[in-house]
C-alpha cells in the first residue's frame, strides 16, 4: 500500500520561502490584510519559521536556524480522532484529508493538533480586489465533498493536503494513457519549487524510493517524536 | 431527504455516530412518556387499606 | 374527597407563595422589556457575525477558542446547581432543601439552553449543525458532549415538569382571576392531575428514580465537557484531574448561584417565611466544603505540574502564574477562594447580604477560572516557535453576545416566576400526615421496607 511521505533536508534549505509561496498559489490560499496578519490569522499551509538554537522551544540540533513545516500527515492523527463529523479523515494512502463541505468549523481539530498545522477561514476568502487573480482551477469535488485547492467557504478549517489534486491528476493521466501509476509521478508544489532541492516526496512503503532511503539517514528526525502521532514528514538536520 | 441520508449514514460512517444520539434521546422520550402516563393513571385504589390504617 | 375534584395538600404558606403568580407588575414589564432589548441586541450582533464570519471576534491563531467556549463551560456548570440540590440532596434525604428545589432546578433548566447557544455561536458553520447527526463520529469528544448535554436538557425538562405538575393543578384550581389563555395553559399542562394518593405515591417514586438518574447524568455531563479539552494532548489540558476539576467547579458555582437567586426571590416576592434563613445557613456549610474542595483540586493539579517540571507543562504553568494571564489567575484565587472562604466562615452565618456578596464573587471568579483553563494552553503550544501571536482581546461582539446570553437566562427565569410558584407547594406541606399519602419523609436509602404504624 502506498504511504506518502516527505523528507526535508535542513542542510539544503535556505529558507527562501519559495515553498510557502508556491503552496499558496497552487492551493488558492486566501490573502489577509495586514491587520489580520498582525492578529496571526494568515493562512500558510506551509510555514517557514526562524528557530532558536537553544533555550525554550529549541529543536534537536545546534545549527538549524529555520524550519519549514507542512502538515505532518501523521499516521495516528489527533485531529482525525476528535473531528465530530469526519470532515477530516485519513485515506488509505496515508494522506490526512480535509472536506470543506462537511466541516462545521468547531475547531477542535485545530486545537488538538500539536504541530499547529491547521488554519481557519475567519472570513469569506478574499483576494486582491483590483486584480483578477488567476485561481488554480483544479478542484477536488464530489457530491458532498470539496477538497484541495477548491475555493473554501467561510467558517471551515483547511490545511496542507500534499497537493492531493496533483495526485488525482497524475492518476487520471496514467489511466488515460493505459498504464500503471508510478509513485514518483507526482510531487506537491512545494517539492517541485524548492530552490535548494531540499524537499523529497514519495512512497515510504516502497523500499527503493528516495524518501525510504533518506528516512534511514543518521540525520533523520521527526517533530515531537514521542507524542504518539507518528508524523510522516521527516527532517534531516544539518550534518 | 434527510431521513434516508440518516439511515444511509448508519451504514457508511466510521462510528455509531448520530444514530447513538438519536437513540439515546428517543429512549429517554419513550421512558418519560411511559412514566408520566403511569403516574397519571394512579387512581383511587385499595380504599380498604386506607380504612384499615385509620382504625 | 369529592369525585371530580383534585386534592391539594394544605400548605400554610400557600397564599404567600401564590401571591407573585397572581399579578404582574409594571416593574416586571420594565425589567422584561429591558432584558428583551439586550437579547435583541445580542441577536443582531450574532446575525452580523453569522454573515461576516468569526473574524469579527478576537480569536486568532493559535487562540481558536475564547470567550464563547468559556461561556459554554460556564453555563453548563451553572446548570449543575439545580440537579445537585434537587437530585443529589434529595437522595441524601436532606429535607431542608425542599423549599428551594424548584428555584434551583429552574436555574438548570434555563441555563442549559444558553450553554447550547454558546456552542452554536462559536461554530464556524452553524448552518451545518445537522452534520453532527448525519455524519457524527462517536470517537469524538464533541459527540459525547452533544449526547450528554442533550440528554441532560431533556431529562431536566421532564424532571422539572414532573415536580411542577401538582402545583400546575393547584394554579389551575386556585388562580381564577388570571387571563383565560393562562387558565387554559394550566389546564392543558396539568394533564388532568387529580392528586390521588396513588398518583402522589407514583410521582414520588418516579422522582426518586429520576433523582438517581439525574445524579449520574450530572456527573457524566460535566466530565464529558471537560474531556473536550482533556482528550487532546495539549499541555495544561491533558490531565486526568480535569474531569473531577470541572465537576467540582460546576457544583460549586451552581450552589453559589442558587444563593444569589434565592436572595433575590426572597426579597422581591417577600417570601421570607417560605425561604427561611436556615436555608442560607445550610447552603453556607455546603459552600465552605466546596470552597475547600476547590482549593484541594487547584493544589493537586498545580503542585503536581510544578514538581514534575516537564517543560511543556511548565510553559503553561508560568503563563498562568506569572505570565500574560497572571492578573486573571490571581484575581480568580481571590474571588473564588480567599475572600469567599473568609466570608463564608466568619461573616456568612445568618447574614444573607454577606452570603450573596460571596456568591457573586464565586461566580465571577469561576467564569475567570474557565477562562484560565482554556486560554493559557492555547498560547503556549509545544512547538513554541509556532507562536506568531498569542494575545487575545475579546471584541465587542463577544461581550455583547455574552451579555445577551445572561439577559436571556434572567428573562426566562423572571417570566417563569410570574406564571408558576417558585416554591414547591406540594413538597413543603407541614400540616398533612405524611403516612396517609405516602409522601417522602425519610431518605431513599436506609428506609425500612415495612413501616406500618
Amino acid at each position: 500500500m502506498t504511504k506518502w511521505s516527505m523528507v526535508i533536508d535542513l542542510d539544503k534549505c535556505v529558507a527562501c520561502q519559495g515553498c510557502s509561496i508556491a503552496c499558496r498559489f497552487e492551493n488558492n490560499t486566501p490573502i489577509v490584510v495586514p491587520s489580520e496578519a498582525a492578529l496571526g490569522r494568515s493562512i500558510l499551509w506551509n510555514e517557514v519559521f526562524p528557530l532558536r538554537s537553544e533555550g525554550e522551544g529549541a529543536i534537536a540540533s545546534d545549527q538549524a536556524k529555520f524550519l519549514t513545516r507542512p502538515c505532518m500527515h501523521c499516521e495516528d492523527p489527533p485531529c482525525v480522532k476528535v473531528c465530530p463529523v469526519g470532515a477530516t479523515y485519513k485515506d488509505e494512502e496515508g494522506i490526512v484529508r480535509q472536506n470543506y463541505t462537511r466541516c462545521i468549523g468547531c475547531r477542535l481539530c485545530t486545537v488538538a493538533c500539536p504541530y499547529g498545522v491547521r488554519y481557519f477561514n475567519w472570513y469569506e476568502p478574499d483576494w486582491a480586489d483590483s486584480i483578477e487573480r488567476p485561481l488554480n482551477p483544479d478542484r477536488l469535488e464530489g457530491p458532498r465533498d470539496l477538497e484541495g485547492p477548491s475555493v473554501r467557504p467561510q467558517g471551515v478549517v483547511e490545511k496542507c493536503t500534499f497537493c492531493i489534486h496533483r495526485l488525482h491528476k497524475a492518476r487520471e493521466r496514467a489511466k488515460a494513457e493505459g498504464r500503471d501509476f508510478r509513485s514518483d509521478e507526482y510531487v506537491p508544489a512545494c517539492v517541485q519549487t524548492c530552490t535548494g532541492k531540499a524537499r523529497f516526496f514519495g512512497d515510504l512503503d516502497d523500499p527503493e524510493s528516495t524518501v525510504s532511503q533518506l528516512a534511514q539517514s543518521r540525520r533523520a528526525f521527526r517533530l515531537l517524536e514521542d507524542a504518539g502521532t507518528h508524523p510522516k514528514v521527516i527532517y534531516l538536520h544539518e550534518g | 431527504m434527510p431521513i434516508i441520508e440518516l439511515i444511509g449514514s448508519f451504514f457508511t460512517s466510521a462510528g455509531p455516530g448520530g444514530i447513538t444520539v438519536i437513540l439515546v434521546i428517543a429512549l429517554a422520550a419513550l421512558v418519560s412518556f411511559i412514566l408520566i402516563r403511569w403516574i397519571l393513571q394512579g387512581e383511587e385504589v385499595d380504599k380498604t387499606r386506607i380504612l384499615k390504617r385509620n382504625r | 374527597m369529592r369525585a371530580g375534584q383534585t386534592y391539594h395538600p394544605e400548605n400554610q404558606h400557600e397564599e404567600l407563595i401564590l401571591a407573585p403568580v397572581r399579578a404582574i407588575s409594571s416593574r416586571d414589564r420594565t425589567l422584561w422589556g429591558a432584558l428583551v432589548g439586550i437579547l435583541f441586541i445580542g441577536v443582531i450582533v450574532y446575525i452580523r457575525q453569522f454573515i461576516l464570519g468569526l473574524g469579527v471576534t478576537g480569536m486568532n491563531r493559535p487562540i481558536y477558542w475564547g470567550v464563547y467556549i468559556t461561556n459554554f463551560v460556564f453555563f453548563i456548570g451553572l446548570a449543575h446547581s439545580g440537579t445537585f440540590i434537587s437530585a443529589i440532596l434529595r437522595l441524601a434525604g436532606a429535607d431542608w432543601r425542599a423549599p428551594l428545589t424548584r428555584a434551583a432546578e429552574a436555574i438548570t433548566l434555563f441555563s442549559l439552553p444558553f450553554g447550547v447557544a454558546s456552542i452554536l455561536v462559536d461554530m464556524g458553520r452553524p448552518d451545518r449543525l445537522l452534520n453532527i447527526i448525519l455524519y457524527g463520529r462517536f470517537q469524538s469528544p464533541l459527540l459525547w458532549d452533544f449526547t450528554a448535554v442533550s440528554l441532560y436538557l431533556f431529562s431536566s425538562v421532564v424532571f422539572f415538569y414532573l415536580s411542577l405538575l401538582p402545583d400546575i393543578a393547584l394554579c389551575r384550581d386556585r388562580l381564577t382571576h388570571v387571563p383565560t389563555w393562562q387558565q387554559r395553559m394550566y389546564q392543558i399542562l396539568a394533564l388532568g392531575w387529580k392528586g390521588t394518593p396513588t398518583q402522589y405515591h407514583r410521582l414520588e417514586k418516579t422522582l426518586d428514580g429520576m433523582a438517581i438518574f439525574m445524579s449520574l447524568v450530572v456527573v457524566t455531563v460535566h466530565t464529558v465537557v471537560s474531556w473536550v479539552f482533556g482528550m487532546t494532548i495539549q499541555p495544561g489540558w491533558h490531565t486526568a484531574l480535569i474531569g473531577p476539576f470541572f465537576l467540582l467547579g460546576a457544583i460549586f458555582s451552581g450552589t453559589a448561584a442558587v444563593v444569589i437567586v434565592l436572595a433575590i426571590l426572597r426579597k422581591t416576592y417577600k417570601l421570607a417565611e417560605a425561604l427561611p434563613i436556615s436555608l442560607f445557613n445550610s447552603l453556607r456549610k455546603l459552600l465552605i466544603v466546596f470552597t475547600l474542595s476547590w482549593l484541594y483540586m487547584m493544589v493537586a493539579e498545580h503542585l503536581t505540574i510544578f514538581y514534575g517540571n516537564l517543560p511543556d507543562e511548565m510553559e503553561v504553568f508560568w503563563q498562568r502564574v506569572t505570565g500574560d494571564f497572571a492578573w486573571i489567575f490571581w484575581l480568580m484565587i481571590f474571588l473564588v477562594f480567599i475572600i469567599p472562604l473568609y466570608i463564608f466562615i466568619f461573616k456568612g452565618k445568618d447574614s444573607i447580604k454577606w452570603m450573596v456578596a460571596a456568591s457573586i464573587m464565586v461566580n465571577v471568579g469561576m467564569w475567570l477560572e474557565r477562562y484560565i483553563v482554556i486560554l493559557p494552553t492555547e498560547t503556549r503550544p509545544r512547538l513554541l516557535y509556532e507562536l506568531v501571536q498569542g494575545k487575545y482581546t475579546p471584541t465587542l461582539t463577544e461581550w455583547a453576545i455574552t451579555l445577551s446570553l445572561f439577559a436571556g437566562l434572567t428573562l426566562l427565569y423572571a417570566v417563569f416566576t410570574r406564571f408558576f410558584p417558585i416554591v414547591p407547594l406540594w413538597e413543603t406541606v407541614e400540616k398533612l400526615e405524611p403516612e396517609k399519602f405516602n409522601l417522602r419523609q425519610r431518605p431513599t436509602f436506609g428506609r425500612k421496607r415495612k413501616e406500618r404504624k
